[in-house]
């Protein structure tokens, strides 16, 4: 097995909002309690090797995103580390900053509307020193190429594409700079059905002929199930369920991976087959004791609100966070 | 044949020709044409299609809340025997939010977030109703626990801003449901919440459906939410109903190269021998873009000369609209 080019350790970060004069008044006199943390990422450990698409799933508030934007060096963690290629991925610098690169949901918002894509495409690679600025048009004509848009694409402005063309765009400007590994964060959540094929067939075709890793942050399980080599199920901020993707899709340990794959919906329109959860997820503020899961789990018995849970089965590929593995 | 049978048997809605236009600088601009669709009581119709094809703005013509500068263009809405695109505002103000009622995918986008989501409840109870304040309250409550809403009595003094996303599409529905709707139009209520939120919800309406016989119209572009609520399937594409028929056969054996399509690319279908998604190519056109014929042709593996002319509407209780339709072989 080759080294990861990415590991992540411990990975911790969270959020405080900041008092203002009067809310420190107020705490200082014991007139309001300090503030609320928000534990976006809490303890995540993660690695992802050459040429492999990891899924990152969960619903609102997981903590997928921000777990992205550690990835790439977009925020730094509280705790832990993250390191690329061995060496610290650092927010706003470092020697990874280049090869990391994110992929967005919104491809308008990362386009400029009033500049030829072939200008914007161009751009960082020529700052970084990557591409001089005579081979311009050739270097452009080769990432159009890549990503399945023809050449002449360079001179239209990002309104005279459309959405799915827009989002191979997107990830032509993230390979632009050459990187090893990208982050898409819902890149195909706003995508119609025959164009978010379209993209996924791309990503898998990035990573078979170049060999680029991606870290694939969804919240559509069918679509994590179907692009995914790996897959880290995100519960308040930590990974409950790891493992290959068709083993924790098809043999899932954790109860609540269960309910994610029991209550996805299919093509044969059974919802009889379906099993409601009690309550949405807790806010990422107020974090249950014990296991995380517990005040929804099915299969909870007191002793899960008492201590947090080990992985089981220790040390193998595929764990899930749950001391109910024999119920 | 008494009257009422007679009323039983006509369809309680009824589109025929009814184009959807935009007003421009440059002329009108056809978004929707040769819409053709019956609904009958408690029926439940899955609209799909992509973005662009055209199904929110068929809701919102029904509903007669188109905004300017579009408006229907032509055809005729016929909503219990009587022609929607004649009515003054004030006539359709009385029908809508009472005999017809509409969801949204935002409910941040319906509810006030100013004014405690009980006020909003009773409000619309009070359009339509002649109660006092204290019987609006007593069925506002009613209302939420029908969807659902436990703790009722105490919630409804909260804002909108305090309720979680699954809770706030909620109390729209209950809103939608307060008058026992002849008809309530759904755009994408549920795409924008969490799988174990949107299950939910689901089993509530499959309840509501059987309970109180509304009929209703589920826009969405998500085919396996529809499948498991409707018992019909139109199919749009660049403006115009493709496909129509009973849910089961649209979803299994379509005869439009475009459900079949839309159908293979599902991500829940097993990978291709090369581990690859089917794919349809290209992508829908832009409405100045629409080629002649049938409109789906640029991207139809099928198309051949013929489908420059416009296809003709085959089948009856199953119609599709195509010069090569597939024999209703089973797509999975």
């Amino acid at each position: 097995m080759s080294a990861p080019v990415l590991t992540a350790r411990g990975v911790t970060k969270r959020y405080a909002k900041r008092p203002d004069l009067i809310d420190r008044g107020l705490v200082a006199t014991g007139l309001k309690p300090p503030g609320d943390i928000v534990r976006a990422v809490n303890g995540v450990d993660l690695d992802i090797l050459p040429a492999e698409i990891v899924g990152i799933v969960g619903e609102s508030g997981c903590g997928k995103s921000t777990l992205g934007r550690l990835l790439v060096g977009l925020e730094a963690p509280d705790e832990g580390r993250i390191t690329f290629d061995g060496a610290p991925v650092r927010a706003g610098g470092g020697p990874a900053h280049l090869a990391v690169q994110m992929v967005f949901q919104d491809a308008a918002a990362t386009l400029n509307p009033r500049r030829r894509v072939g200008s914007q495409l161009v751009e960082a690679p020529v700052a970084h020193g990557l591409v001089d600025r005579s081979d311009a048009p050739a270097f452009v004509a080769d990432l159009l190429r890549r990503v399945g848009l023809e050449a002449e694409a360079a001179a239209r402005y990002p309104h005279q594409f459309s959405g799915g063309q827009r989002q191979r765009l997107n990830i032509a400007r993230a390979l632009a700079v050459a990187p090893r590994l990208i982050v898409c964060d819902e890149a195909v959540a706003s995508l119609d059905l025959s164009v978010q094929a379209q993209i996924l067939n791309l990503l898998l075709d990035l990573r078979d002929r170049e060999g680029l890793a991606i870290a694939f942050i969804s919240h559509d399980l069918a679509v994590v199930h179907r692009i995914a080599d790996r897959v880290a199920v995100l519960y308040l901020g930590q990974v409950v369920e790891t493992g290959r993707a068709d083993a924790v899709f098809d043999a899932s340990r954790h109860p609540y991976t269960q309910a994610l794959v029991v209550n996805r919906l299919s093509l044969d329109g059974r919802l009889d087959r379906l099993s409601v959860l009690p309550g949405e997820p807790p806010s990422p503020v107020s974090i249950p004791p014990g296991c995380l899961f517990h005040p929804r789990c099915p299969k909870a018995v007191p002793a899960c609100a008492a201590a947090a849970p080990e992985r089981h089965p220790p040390a193998a590929d595929h764990w899930a966070t749950c001391n109910r593995q024999d119920a | 044949m008494t009257d009422a049978t007679a009323k039983a048997d006509e369809p309680l809605l009824d589109l025929s020709d009814v184009s959807i236009v935009f007003d421009t600088a440059d002329g009108p601009l056809v978004a929707v044409d040769q819409l053709r669709l019956r609904l009958a009581r408690g029926q439940v119709l899955g609209l799909v299609g992509e973005s662009g094809s055209g199904k929110s703005l068929t809701g919102f013509a029904i509903m007669g809340a188109l905004d300017p500068p579009g408006r229907v263009g032509g055809g005729r809405i016929l909503f219990d025997g009587e022609d929607l695109t004649t009515l003054d505002p004030a006539a359709l103000r009385r029908l809508r939010g009472n005999r017809m009622a509409m969801i949204l995918q935002d409910p941040m986008l319906t509810l006030n977030p100013t004014l405690t989501i009980g006020t909003q409840i009773i409000e619309a109870i009070r359009a339509h109703r002649p109660v006092g304040r204290a019987e609006a309250r007593r069925l506002a409550v009613a209302a939420m626990r029908r969807v659902g809403i436990g703790d009722a009595e105490k919630r409804l003094d909260s804002y909108p801003h305090e309720y979680s996303g699954g809770m706030r599409q909620r109390v729209s529905i209950a809103i939608a449901l307060l008058h026992a709707p002849d008809l309530i139009i759904a755009d994408e209520p549920t795409t924008a919440l969490d799988v174990t939120v949107q299950a939910q919800i689901l089993l509530e309406v499959r309840r509501l459906v059987e309970e109180m016989g509304s009929a209703w119209i589920w826009i969405s572009h998500d085919l396996s939410v529809v499948a498991g609520l409707a018992d019909r399937i139109a199919v749009m594409y660049a403006g115009r109903i493709v496909e129509e028929g009973p849910a089961r056969t649209v979803l299994t054996r379509p005869r439009h190269p475009y459900t079949q399509g839309l159908l293979r690319s599902a991500p829940d279908n097993p990978p291709l021998a090369d581990g690859r998604l089917w794919q349809i190519a290209g992508s829908a056109p832009a409405i100045a873009h629409r080629v002649s014929g049938c409109r789906f042709r640029p991207r139809c593996p099928r198309a051949d000369a013929a489908c420059a002319e416009p296809p003709p509407d085959s089948g009856t209780t199953h119609r599709f609209a195509c010069w090569h339709p597939h024999d209703g072989e089973a797509v999975r």
